[in-house]
C-alpha cells in the first residue's frame, strides 16, 4: 500500500508542479507577413461583389497599445475603410472581430459594414488584437480592452467623438466592446452592437458540465459579458444564430436580458455561429443595422 | 486547439466508470486504471474524450470494498482530483434476482496552485451509484446495469442563474470479464450522462446515442487483483 501512495505522490509531483492553463486556447490567432484583405481566400464569409470595397478606400494603419501589466507599448494594426480625412465629421463603426486568425479573415465582414445605408455612408475601423496578424505582443483578456482603447484613442486623434461612434463586437470582439462601452469614461460610444457573444467563461463551463465548477481550475479568463452588460447604458442591438453550435443562443439571451437600456434583438433562424449575416440575408442585415444606427 | 478546451472542461465534470460494482473479497487488493469519457464530435468524427484515472480498492469484507481513484488528466492542469467511496453489496443473486450493490462516495478537486491560500479553489460533490449485476460462467464474469447520481450542492450557477441540476442522474450499463483465477478484470461501460437534459446549450459538441439529449460516455478499465483467494 505504501508503494502505491508513493507512486501516486510522484505522479502528482511530476505533473502537478507545472500548471497548464487554457488561456491561449481562446485566441487561435495566426501571424502574418503581410495583409492581403480582399485577396485573402479563406475569409469567414463570402460577400457578393456589389459589397466589395475598392482598395483605394481602405488604409492600413498602426497604433500603440499600452500594457499596464508589462509596461510595454505594442504596435497593433488596423484597417480603416472610408475617408480618413473626414473622421471628425463622419459616423464611425469600430468593429472588433472574433477569435480566429487575423483581420484578413474578417475583411469581408468589415466591408459589409461599409455598405450600411449605402457605400461608405459610415467609416469602419477594424483592428487586429495583440499577436494577431502583424500586431505585436500576445493576447490576454486585459490586452483586448487595451487594444480596443488604442483603437478609440486613434479615432480620437482623428477627431472622432463618442456620440458619432458605434461599437460592433462579433463573438470574442463582444468582450472588449461591452467592457469599453461600460467602463471607458472619457469616450462614450453612442451605441453597441454585439453578434454571437458568450455570456461568460463560467457559463460555458457550467452549461457543459451541468455542475457548478469554478473555471479557475483551468483558466484565468473570465469574459464576463453577462455581468458587465449591466453597466452598459448605450442602446444595444444583439444578433445571434438560433442554431449556434459553438456559443449557444442562451448566452446571448442572458446578456440581452441583463441589459436594462433600450435594445433590439434578432434571433436568426437556421444560423450557426458565423452565419448570422448570411442567414439574415445581406440586405436585411444591412437594413437592420441601418435602422438601429439611425433610430 | 479547441478540443483541448473541451477535454479540460469535461475533465472538471469528473467523468469515470462505476467503481467496483461487485465488491472484492475480504483482504483483496486491486490496482487499476481506466480510460474514456463522453463522446464528442471531433472534426466530424465521434470520439470519446480520453480522460484517464488510476484506481485502487481493498476488500474490507466480502460484501464491502473501499476504493479511490486519482484523476490523472486533472493533474496535468495542476489540480488534484480524486474520487472515493465504498461499495456495499446488500443483495445476493438468486435465480432471477440480481446482485445489488450501492456505492456512496464523493468527488473532490483542489487547485494545487493556490493550495496555500485562504481562498483555495476546491470543489466537492457527493455521489451515489446503485447497480444490479449478474454473475455468469465459470469465472463469474458479470454484466451490470445501474445509475450514477451526482449531487450539486450549490443553488446558484454562473451569472446568478438558478442551479437547475442539483441531481444529475446517469444510467449506465457495463460488463466485467475476469481473468484466470480472477487475477485481473477488464471493464467496459457505457454511461448515458444526464439523458433528460438537452445538450444543445452546451459549449461542448457532445455526441449522444439519444440525439440532442445528454451525452454518451464510453469507458474501458483494467484491474489487477492482488491477494485474491478465489
Amino acid at each position: 500500500m505504501k508503494k502505491i501512495l508513493v507512486l501516486w505522490s510522484m505522479v502528482l509531483l511530476i505533473v502537478g508542479c507545472q500548471k497548464v492553463d487554457l488561456n491561449n486556447l481562446a485566441f487561435p490567432l495566426e501571424e502574418l507577413e503581410a495583409y492581403t484583405f480582399e485577396a485573402y481566400e479563406d475569409q469567414e464569409i463570402e460577400i457578393p461583389s456589389q459589397y466589395a470595397i475598392d482598395p483605394s478606400n481602405r488604409t492600413l494603419i498602426t497604433m500603440q497599445s499600452h500594457s499596464e501589466e508589462t509596461g510595454e507599448d505594442y504596435t497593433i494594426y488596423g484597417v480603416y475603410i472610408g475617408d480618413m480625412n473626414t473622421i471628425s465629421t463622419d459616423t464611425v463603426i469600430l468593429y472588433l472581430h472574433g477569435q480566429s486568425k487575423h483581420m484578413d479573415n474578417y475583411y469581408s465582414r468589415a466591408s459589409l459594414l461599409a455598405n450600411i445605408g449605402g457605400k461608405h455612408r459610415y467609416g469602419v475601423l477594424m483592428i487586429d488584437y495583440r499577436g494577431y496578424g502583424l500586431s505585436e505582443g500576445s493576447p490576454t483578456e486585459k490586452g483586448l480592452y487595451e487594444d480596443a482603447d488604442a483603437a478609440i484613442d486613434w479615432l480620437v486623434s482623428k477627431g472622432a467623438v463618442g456620440s458619432r461612434t458605434i461599437v460592433y463586437g462579433y463573438s470574442l470582439g463582444a468582450i472588449p466592446s461591452i467592457d469599453r462601452c461600460a467602463y471607458r469614461e472619457d469616450f462614450i460610444p453612442s451605441k453597441l452592437i454585439i453578434e454571437s457573444p458568450l455570456a461568460s467563461v463560467e457559463n460555458l463551463v457550467h452549461s457543459s458540465t451541468l455542475i457548478n465548477v469554478d473555471p479557475g481550475f483551468v483558466t484565468t479568463l473570465e469574459f464576463n459579458n453577462a455581468e458587465k452588460i449591466k453597466d452598459v447604458s448605450q442602446p444595444l442591438y444583439w444578433m445571434h444564430g438560433v442554431e449556434d453550435t459553438y456559443i449557444a443562443i442562451q448566452n446571448g439571451e442572458l446578456i440581452y436580458s441583463n441589459h436594462s437600456g433600450s435594445h433590439i434583438a434578432d434571433r436568426v433562424e437556421g444560423s450557426d455561429h458565423s452565419e448570422v449575416p448570411v442567414k439574415m440575408g445581406f440586405e436585411y442585415y444591412l437594413n437592420r443595422l441601418s435602422y438601429f444606427i439611425q433610430n | 486547439m479547441k478540443y483541448l478546451f473541451y477535454l479540460t472542461v469535461i475533465m472538471l465534470g469528473a467523468c469515470a466508470p462505476a467503481r467496483f460494482v461487485e465488491p472484492l473479497e475480504k483482504g483483496e487488493l486491486s490496482l487499476g486504471a481506466n480510460f474514456g469519457g463522453p463522446i464528442i464530435d471531433f472534426a466530424g468524427a465521434p470520439i470519446p474524450v480520453p480522460l484517464t484515472a488510476i484506481e485502487a480498492g481493498y476488500g474490507l469484507d466480502s460484501n464491502l470494498t473501499v476504493h479511490g481513484g486519482l484523476h490523472t488528466t486533472a493533474a496535468v492542469f495542476g489540480n488534484f482530483q480524486m474520487d472515493a467511496g465504498v461499495t456495499y453489496q446488500f443483495l445476493k443473486q438468486n435465480k432471477y434476482i440480481p446482485n445489488v450493490s450501492v456505492n456512496p462516495g464523493f468527488n473532490f478537486v483542489v487547485d494545487l496552485a493556490n493550495v496555500d491560500r485562504d481562498d483555495v479553489r476546491t470543489k466537492f460533490w457527493p455521489t451515489l451509484d446503485l447497480n444490479a449485476f449478474w454473475n455468469y460462467g465459470e469465472r463469474r464474469n458479470y454484466a451490470y446495469v445501474g445509475v450514477n447520481n451526482y449531487f450539486e450542492l450549490t443553488s446558484i450557477m454562473a451569472n446568478d442563474q438558478p442551479q437547475a441540476n442539483n441531481w444529475i442522474f446517469s444510467p449506465q450499463i457495463g460488463h466485467v470479464v475476469k481473468g484466470k483465477s480472477n487475477k485481473w478484470q477488464l471493464i467496459t461501460e457505457i454511461k448515458f450522462l444526464a439523458p433528460y437534459r438537452k445538450n444543445t446549450y452546451s459549449f461542448i459538441p457532445y455526441k449522444s446515442l439519444l440525439g440532442a439529449n445528454g451525452a454518451t460516455g464510453v469507458f474501458i478499465g483494467y484491474r489487477r487483483l492482488i491477494g485474491s483467494n478465489r
